[in-house]
């Protein structure tokens, strides 16, 4: 099974992360900006196989709303 | 166009990418940048609709649209990028799309007005391209829609990024510029060597007999003829094709001969090994017969066994990577871009001929009992041809292409040759060859420079073309080279020879032609030849020009 937090690795390749990605959100790290998050987020559809609202685009800004949204689409990552 | 993106992972590989604002190409377009390498290149990814607005398209539609209506819609974009290339000697790869997709009844009656714009804008730009060595179009739309446009669009993209496209349309149009890109650096291949049992036929020879094999008339057998088409038409253009196929070659040419939809014909096949040895030992025969190194060879081979061997055993060997069912064929090798040059030279076009005259030549030279006598009795006419602008394109063409005589292997694009050949301080001269065995065109570069010391002057560039080595034309080419800067007031010739691979065969020139080896210079010479002081002890000669006696001469002499 795909977690977030290898597609997190590969989308950071460089960034060093902690054990726990949970609490990770844009700006936790100097690679995650807003143009690398719009990155991740289409990798996260890609993968899962959705596709994520205009408005979704600039809500989800962490592991926790990602997962959340995931979760209601009946994805456990 | 989303940086960072993996749709760049393969083009950022190979190049280092940086991206600008869309919101500033005018300004960008309108102010080259001065600190630019030479190299470096320059994308221009435009959408209409970001260009253009709406409103001026359905002001437009109200009359009739004459061409100088769409013009004065354009004008902004067309001057801004015909600026950049009149005052930029970077290359500009201009992609454009009309994202607005028109439904059925639109087209049915008229040219929807996008269409109309977009038509317009490549045709000014193509009128644009005739006097422009660097903008090169790349007509995205026609690439969308091979990958499938409905997935390369991602309105959602638009309205929260800015970016019309999606990760996979992204990656169509990185694939392109990718493949423009690789053009700019390295040559295209010379020698498509061809299987014959199921690849230019279906079925095999020895069982079926001529009458037998699938080609022509039904399904899969119209397939492989189309193929053929396409194998001749790029043999047309300049590919060398040859044929390797584990068969008996009485049969093989009999089918050439005598089958009535064979499309090839035995004289477009510039070498062949027709036998049961093993196809990589074929492979490596046929490169040192047509003297052309195995990098520039692709292999075509149904059998995924001997394209294995052929890859593991001959890696310099681009090994195709074909569609299993022959009905893909003809439309891959098309669209393959391995043959193809951004403009095709005289010598494209008269490539096969030269090699077959160059078989000939060494056939009769094997014959003949003294080496000297054979070269005088062939007539050998070369000329000295300055770089002008139409042959700017053949003299980068050498420097990027010849690998085995060339002392120095400087890989020079046509920029470059441009500004170097108008140096005020540099000789440079083409090579024209004509003998008894044909018109072997441009087939040698020479660049010499005069150093600051205006004494002193260094072989830049020294190549010649294998397909017409063995007659001592680097002698003639010499001797031009020294006529030429002694009215110069010369008197020392510099030259470096830079080891490689490829290039044994011009290793010994310099010194079979007196120039003499840096370890041997006298304490004058090591004191005037300053400042090379970071030179490759061994690899730097000179040659007095005051007293140089250029051997093999009384060949060339009328």
């Amino acid at each position: 099974m795909t977690r977030l937090e290898d597609l997190l690795r590969q989308q950071f390749p460089t960034a060093s992360l902690m054990e726990d990605i949970s609490e990770l959100h844009v700006g936790s790290f100097p690679e995650w900006n807003s143009l690398a998050h719009f990155n991740f987020l289409l990798l996260v559809e890609e993968t899962f196989h959705l596709q994520f609202t205009v408005d979704e685009m600039s809500e989800l800004k962490s592991i926790r709303d990602i997962r959340a949204r995931l979760a209601a689409a009946g994805i456990a990552a | 166009m989303l940086p960072g993106n993996p749709a760049w992972q393969g083009l950022s590989n190979d190049h280092a990418l940086k991206f600008g604002d869309f919101a500033e190409w005018s300004s960008f377009l309108l102010n080259p940048p001065r600190d630019s390498h030479e190299s470096d290149t320059f994308v221009l990814v435009v959408f209409l609709q970001d260009v253009i607005s709406f409103e001026s398209i359905s002001a437009l539609m109200k009359g009739n649209a004459s061409p100088q209506d769409l013009d004065d819609l354009l004008a902004p974009l067309l001057m801004a990028i015909e600026h950049f290339d009149s005052h930029s000697s970077n290359r500009l790869i201009v992609a454009w799309s009309n994202a607005y997709s028109p439904g059925a009844i639109e087209y049915a009656r008229r040219i929807p007005a996008w269409e109309l714009i977009a038509f317009r804008m490549e045709a000014r730009l193509r009128e644009w391209q005739t006097h422009s060595r660097n903008l090169f179009l790349l007509p995205l739309d026609r690439f969308l829609a091979e990958a499938g446009r409905a997935d390369c669009f991602d309105s959602r993209n638009y309205y929260a990024a800015h970016c019309r496209l999606s990760q996979r349309g992204l990656a169509v149009l990185a694939k392109q510029i990718a493949e423009l890109t690789k053009r700019f650096f390295s040559a295209p291949k010379k020698v498509l060597v061809l299987d014959c049992d199921n690849t230019l036929w279906g079925g095999v020879l020895g069982e079926d007999g001529v009458a037998g094999i699938r080609l022509g008339q039904d399904g899969a057998g119209a397939a492989y003829a189309d193929f053929q088409r396409v194998v001749r038409d790029l043999g047309q253009r300049g590919a060398l094709l040859a044929i390797i196929s584990k068969n008996d070659e009485s049969i093989v040419w009999q089918a050439f001969e005598e089958h009535p939809s064979m499309v090839i014909r035995r004289s477009d096949v510039i070498g062949f090994r027709i036998n049961w040895k093993d196809k990589s030992d074929n492979l490596a025969e046929l490169a040192d017969e047509l003297g052309v190194a195995l990098d520039s060879f692709v292999f075509w081979d149904d059998n995924p066994l001997e394209r294995e061997s052929v890859r593991a055993r001959l890696p310099e060997v681009t090994v195709a990577e074909i569609p299993r069912e022959v009905w893909h064929w003809p439309g891959w090798l098309a669209s393959s871009n391995l043959f193809t040059s951004f403009e095709n030279t005289t010598e494209d076009f008269r490539r096969a001929e030269m090699y077959r005259s160059r078989s000939l030549f060494r056939s009769e030279s094997a014959q003949c009992r003294s080496e000297s006598d054979f070269l005088k009795s062939i007539q050998l006419q070369p000329t000295a041809v300055p770089v002008s602008d139409a042959l700017v394109s053949r003299a980068a063409q050498l420097a990027m292409k010849t690998n085995q005589f060339n002392l120095r292997t400087r890989r020079y694009d046509e920029a470059e040759i441009r500004q170097i050949t108008h140096e005020e301080n540099t000789v440079s001269f083409l090579v024209h060859l004509k003998d008894k065995f044909g018109d072997h065109g441009n087939v040698g570069l020479v660049i010499a420079r005069r150093t600051r010391n205006h004494k002193v002057a260094f072989l830049d560039t020294f190549l010649l073309s294998c397909r017409v080595l063995g007659r001592h034309l680097e002698a003639w080419m010499l001797d031009q080279c020294i006529q030429r800067l002694g009215m110069e007031q010369v008197s020392i010739l510099l030259a470096e020879f830079a080891p490689t691979e490829r290039n044994h065969v011009a290793a010994k020139f310099l010194s079979e032609h007196g120039f003499i080896s840096d370890t041997q210079w006298t304490p004058d010479w090591q004191n005037m030849l300053e400042p090379l002081s970071n030179r490759h002890e061994g690899n730097f000669f000179a040659l007095d020009l005051t007293s140089a006696a250029v051997p093999y001469l009384d060949i060339y002499a009328r």
